[in-house]
């Protein structure tokens, strides 16, 4: 199935619905656009991301990669076209999006440890009166953190966690919930090398079990995991990972990449 | 005689000592709130904003502690509106309602007719005029608070934690942030007794920001707590022994436990 999945890869458009039966794209985005005042920040984005996938969606700043999120997880109404997220309206289905933001935006004096922010994974959505987490809500804190190498940590506070360590932390409370899509925001980004080939890895392994888009400009990633890069400014091109180009990227951030093969240790300039 | 073996005999010291006790309990809990959430600027603006309401009562002949409460959860909900969206003139508009709330409320007790309202004891608090009927009311307003704690904490938490993430989860973000507001008012309204609207500010600050180093919300609610208890406590003793203020000996020594805490944590 999966072969068969990747083997329409370079020809997907949404006219390809049959062999998609087998299972339920994870998001669609039909002719989508979001224009902020004249400003046209995202013009009419076509792309589907399959039920087995693993994307990175690539851009420069500026280029709508937050927008675009929040459209796909329903906070922002596109102004033109839609998107289906797990086979329904954004705003109704994005409680099973395991949702993991970028690991340099808190606060590290908080005073919370790694298995209480995990648990909030757990929290129902509205206002639950009285509810406090069962036994079954720490088994699932449990099993997220042991799945993410983390389940040592779990009584650490999070001021004493390093950037790798953090950005686990953040994964295995999406994972808490049981979702059934995972969205990553920039989950590489100033983590040392080793925690970086660490989170390579475990990104592949969820990837067995669940489709994950992450937005990085992560190179390795790309050329590691990735089976297809959404390449997004302000219009969407898809290109299957292994296709990618220097070019392309080039093309897409207006000046050369620098590819960064961390396997031979040499950085080489594309 | 000792400050304990007044204690024993004088009911006016009994009631401070309560009074003290069940401010701490909601300033230690709510004051966390304030701190992590940052929006200690707002609760100020409820305290101040809480003196129209109690010009207003004084102006009608009703008690003012109900009046206060009534300006200071319109006050809550008002500046809650005005801050829904983020906007860049918000911290203006927070500081214009500060300021309009303390002129109508010094307007209208200068122009309440015959009877000469205490107006040093707004400002500044009298623990020691603490009545009985004030007692009643200060408990009250503590079970409402920690009531409204305790059934929501874990949405609270997670909310105040990481407000786009429990917005993810499906949380009423937007109420929670209302009722975090409502809160701080109950809380203010409770501690101007002790300490006076101006010194609120510190007492839902200082104990707070004092407990930041421990291990979960809870445990600094907790620490906040016993930190705003010792400081009201020794405010009180400082205001029997020496005659100090009591609100303003209150606020130095939560102060100096900030401070000593700050140090130890570098």
């Amino acid at each position: 199935m999966n072969a068969e999945l990747r083997a329409c890869d370079t020809t997907q458009s949404l006219g390809d619905g049959a062999t998609r039966l087998i299972a339920a794209p994870a998001i669609v985005l039909e002719h989508l656009s979001f224009a902020r005042g004249e400003q046209m920040v995202l013009d009419d984005l076509n792309a589907v991301l399959a039920a087995d996938d693993f994307v990175v969606l690539v851009g420069p700043n500026g280029a709508g990669k937050s927008t675009l999120l929040h459209l796909i997880l329903g906070l922002l109404t596109p102004t033109g076209g839609g998107v289906t997220l797990l086979g329904g309206a954004p705003a109704a289905t994005r409680a099973a999006v395991g949702y993991v933001p970028q690991h340099g935006r808190f606060d590290r004096r908080f005073p919370i440890d790694v298995g209480g922010m995990v648990l909030q994974g757990r929290q129902p959505p509205g206002w639950h009166p009285g509810w406090r987490p069962t036994a079954a809500d720490q088994a699932a804190v449990d099993e997220a953190l042991t799945r993410c190498g983390i389940a040592k940590l779990s009584r650490r506070r999070l001021g004493a966690l390093s950037g790798g360590e953090m950005q686990r932390a953040l994964i295995a409370r999406a994972l808490a919930g049981k979702p059934r899509l995972l969205l990553l925001d920039e989950p590489t980004a100033s983590i040392d090398p080793a925690g970086q080939e660490a989170l390579y890895t475990l990104l592949g392994e969820l990837n067995r079990q669940m489709p994950l888009l992450v937005v990085s400009h992560d190179l390795s990633l790309i050329s590691r995991q990735a089976r297809r890069v959404w390449c997004l400014n302000r219009r969407l091109h898809v290109h299957p990972a292994l296709e990618l180009t220097a070019e392309t990227l080039a093309s897409l951030y207006g000046f050369p990449v620098r590819a960064v093969d961390h396997r031979s240790d040499h950085a080489e300039a594309v | 005689m000792s400050f304990l073996a007044a204690l024993l005999q004088q009911t006016f010291l009994q009631h401070a000592v309560a009074a003290s006790l069940l401010a701490a309990l909601a300033c230690g809990v709510v004051g966390v709130l304030v701190v992590l959430r940052r929006i200690a600027f707002l609760a100020g603006g409820i305290a101040h904003g809480a003196l129209a309401g109690m010009g207003a009562a004084y102006l009608l002949g009703w008690p003012p502690l109900p009046g206060a409460i009534a300006a200071a959860l319109a006050m809550a909900v008002l500046l809650w509106r005005l801050t829904t969206r983020q906007r860049h003139d918000e911290e203006v508009l927070i500081a214009a309602m500060w300021s309009v709330g303390m002129a109508a409320g010094l307007i209208m007790i200068a122009r309440s007719a015959g009877e000469n309202p205490d107006l040093m004891s707004y400002l500044f608090g009298n623990i020691l005029m603490v009545g009985r009927d004030q007692l009643l009311w200060m408990a009250g307003l503590d079970l409402l608070t920690l009531g409204i704690v305790a059934a929501f904490y874990p949405a609270i938490a997670t909310t105040v934690f990481d407000e786009e993430y429990a917005r993810l989860r499906g949380l009423p973000v937007e109420a929670i942030r209302l009722l975090l507001l409502l809160l701080v008012a109950l809380t203010v309204v409770l501690l101007i007794q002790v300490v006076g609207l101006i010194l609120v500010i510190a007492l839902l600050t200082l104990p707070a920001a004092a407990a930041l180093s421990s291990r979960s919300m809870l445990a600094m609610m907790w620490r906040a707590a016993l930190i705003a208890g010792a400081a009201c406590l020794g405010g009180l003793w400082l205001a029997y022994a020496q005659d100090w203020p009591a609100g303003a000996s209150m606020v130095l020594l939560t102060a100096a436990v900030y401070l000593v805490a700050s140090l130890r944590r570098r």
